[in-house]
């Protein structure tokens, strides 16, 4: 009843807002290599039909970035591009094709971004879709908190031949700092908060880590993730090993709401918690913490899928989704795609073969932005109407 | 007359006696230890093999009353042992500076410097579980995050900051490789097919360290021609390997990873209370379930004894080969399967530890006195 006109006055009031209420972004968009210029397109797409519908514009800037452009240029991520993201709000990023044995010199260039941008925390939102995959388990809704700095991405390791008998040898080290470890404590507990009946759910909290065996990084982690959960006494939480948590995961994922870890162990849960809600070509991650919404869909670029045009675009438009639910989150635009695409999924002549289907990139991707602009003119309360009634 | 007289040599000659110690530790690893110390007495009652039982302390009960959670009388007797069943160790929480759980030490002082866990799909309606797995995740037991190295410093912006060392060495590498290698040519022979070894890194993150493993295990690969290898990201083996498990084989990898792919696949074949580990020595195999201490299952008799009597099986069939213990009791737990009479809670039942253990050595006992 209220949602038509309440749209309609959501419009007007973004655009009678004061000055310091933005609707103008700039995005970044960075392809990289492979699939990802494959996906990328649909990802802008989705940026396209939100300018279209909605008072916000997003102004976009090609960048580069990616193995190709390390063979061309020596760097994985050029100067050029760290200086234009500067000006950025936001950023979509494909994926990069990283050889199994990078040659000296060469960073992953989603590591640089991270670094070079400073941001901290990454963060996977991971919902069930309603797809027949052979992994897949309804009702998953939780959102994996990485610490993005340090752990064992620090890039410290060293040669130890002194360590007798063992030939070669090399020390790498995990670094766990209390500075960074109570800052994504906070930011895990936020979100939980922020969370709070979020599909009825409960809030809750759960720390992964593996003090058992390092007790010192891993037990400072818990430490400032306890001292943390002690100004949000209204989020309950646990802790638990990465290795129990991971069977844990796979049991039973739906007792999950939010969950925080350092780099390593959420790097691991969101790769094989992602069988879980559809696959790689599903997931989408948000690294954030400065002054760039950097988003990205997990998945990197398979060689099976190089050439095919029939990756999953969704991951990608997820991403780009979360890029404009940073910015202006008062939009409420991710409701209206993730609609769109329970009701693309459950149609199911355009999916892409991960999905069990036969469906091309550009097709689905298609589909989705076809769907997702309609259902945006709708409006909410019409569009629940059309999921009541079928 | 010929198997008469077969008969007669096998009651004639000296029993095989080997010295086990028997390690339950804490919580449910004392509760599942019973039926794996059953397991190897049905075996001394109904085969030509014979234990010397020795119980052993180790775990946080053994550290609230010693202040060690694993004494040197403990490591001393087992060092006199050809093998040993450990239970399950919890740890203190916090745990105190420079503790590392029992069975790390352990690993390190035996020598057991690889760890083996089988896991195959069992017929049982759980959620999570699939069909045709059949994989051995080969881990390398001595180093990596495990070799004890932390510190603490403070640094000027950031606080306090924990440094911990990950050791990743050419020796232990090929030794592991070696030992992956072998058991997939020894797997070829029985599953009619080329073995196939994948090796699970992080090279994109720790470029050295990852980079010293898997040049160490190509070195190695070198002389097993006939087994077919491949190299894939962690990254991706973890989703690759529950979007399609049945493609897997053996599965090679570091420490840390080793033990984060065993537990994450367990699932799929029936979950933590049906997958055991084998710490394999050159002088001593010590065999395990590879479940912890969950307190709330605790004190309930409601654990799956199965892990811990499947490492009882596989670590007699590790010393007495030719005798096939673990191929017997794999036929007595599918029995118990198809039955679905005697299944604990976690594999789909109601029964408890005990109903599941009896029924499980009463089928034992009868397959092995069949066969001996």
């Amino acid at each position: 009843f209220f949602s038509a006109p309440f749209f309609a006055m959501k419009k007007l009031s973004l655009l009678l807002a004061p000055k310091a209420l933005r609707t103008s972004f700039n995005v970044a968009i960075i392809p990289g290599d492979g699939i990802g210029k494959d996906v990328v397109p649909w990802g802008k797409r989705v940026l396209d039909v939100i300018q279209d519908k909605t008072p916000v514009t997003f102004d976009t800037v090609d960048l580069e970035a990616g193995y190709a452009t390390f063979q061309s240029t020596g760097k994985s991520v050029p100067d050029e591009t760290i200086t234009k993201l500067k000006s950025c709000d936001g950023a979509l990023f494909g994926a990069a094709a990283t050889p199994t044995q990078p040659p000296a010199g060469y960073v992953p260039p989603i590591f640089e971004l991270r670094q070079k941008c400073k941001l901290y925390a990454n963060v996977r939102p991971m919902v069930s879709a309603p797809v027949d995959t052979k992994s897949g388990r309804s009702n998953v809704d939780m959102v994996v908190v990485r610490e993005n700095t340090e752990c064992l991405y620090v890039g410290k390791e060293r040669y130890a031949n002194e360590i007798m008998g063992k030939g070669k040898v090399v020390v790498s080290e995990r670094h766990i700092s209390e500075k960074a470890s109570l800052r994504i404590a906070r930011f895990a507990f936020t979100l939980a908060r922020r969370r709070r009946g979020h599909k009825s759910r409960p809030p809750h909290v759960t720390i992964v880590h593996k003090a058992n065996i390092l007790g010192m990084t891993d037990g400072l982690f818990l430490e400032c993730c306890k001292e943390v959960a002690k100004e949000f006494p209204d989020v309950p939480y646990d802790d638990q090993l990465i290795d129990g948590f991971m069977y844990k995961l796979t049991h039973r994922p739906t007792q999950y709401d939010v969950v925080v870890a350092p780099n390593t162990w959420a790097n691991i849960i969101s790769n094989g918690g992602a069988p879980l809600v559809g696959g790689l070509g599903m997931v989408a991650a948000m690294n954030e913490g400065g002054t760039l919404m950097l988003a990205e869909p997990v998945h990197g670029t398979p060689p099976h899928l190089e050439g095919t045009k029939k990756s999953n675009p969704i991951a990608t438009m997820r991403a780009a989704v979360l890029i404009a639910q940073g910015l202006a989150p008062t939009l409420g635009v991710d409701y209206y795609f993730e609609k769109a695409l329970e009701q693309i999924l459950r149609e199911g002549t355009s999916i892409t073969p991960d999905l069990g289907g036969t469906g091309t990139t550009d097709e689905l991707g298609s589909a989705l932005i076809e769907r997702f602009a309609a259902l945006m003119d709708l409006g909410s309360e019409e569009t629940e109407h059309v999921f009541r009634d079928g | 007359f010929f198997s008469m007289m077969k008969r007669l040599s096998t009651l004639l000659s000296k029993p095989v006696v080997h010295r086990i110690g028997v390690i339950p530790g804490d919580g449910l690893g004392a509760e599942v230890m019973p039926w794996a110390k059953a397991v190897m007495q049905t075996i001394d009652a109904y085969a030509p093999v014979s234990y010397e039982l020795i119980d052993l302390e180790a775990g946080l009960g053994t550290y609230q009353k010693h202040g060690t959670a694993i004494p040197d009388e403990t490591l001393n007797e087992l060092k006199k042992c050809q093998g040993s069943l450990f239970g399950a160790a919890a740890t203190p929480s916090p745990p105190p500076f420079g503790y590392l759980p029992p069975v790390v030490e352990m690993r390190t002082k035996l020598g057991l410097y690889a760890n083996l866990r089988p896991m195959q799909s069992v017929p049982i309606d759980v959620l999570g579980t699939r069909g045709n797995v059949d994989i051995v995740v080969v881990r390398e037991n001595t180093e990596c995050l495990y070799v004890g190295k932390e510190k603490l410093a403070t640094s000027a912006g950031s606080g306090k900051l924990a440094i911990a060392e990950r050791h990743i060495s050419e020796k232990a590498s090929k030794a592991i490789a070696k030992v992956a290698f072998d058991l997939a040519v020894e797997r070829s022979k029985k599953r009619m097919q080329p073995g196939h070894v994948t090796i699970v890194h992080k090279a994109n993150v720790l470029r050295l360290s990852e980079g010293l493993f898997l040049e160490s295990c190509q070195e190695v690969a070198k002389n097993y021609p006939d087994v077919v290898v491949d190299v894939t990201l962690l990254d991706s083996f973890m989703y690759k390997s529950m979007a399609h498990p049945s493609e897997y084989d053996v599965v090679l990898s570091t420490n840390t990873w080793g033990n984060i792919i065993s537990n994450g696949m367990s699932p799929m074949v029936g979950g933590l209370g049906m997958v055991h580990g084998i710490n394999l020595g050159d002088d001593h195999v010590m065999a395990e379930p590879i479940h912890g201490t969950p307190a709330h299952l605790e004190g309930k008799d409601i654990a799956n004894p199965l892990a811990a009597m499947r490492a009882a099986a596989g670590l007699a069939e590790r010393l007495s080969p030719e005798y096939h213990f673990g191929e017997i009791l794999e036929r007595a737990i599918l029995e118990v399967l198809k039955e679905s009479t005697h299944l604990t809670r976690d594999i789909g039942g109601t029964a408890s530890t005990h109903q599941c253990g009896e029924e499980t050595i009463r089928h034992f006992k009868t397959l092995l006195s069949q066969q001996y």
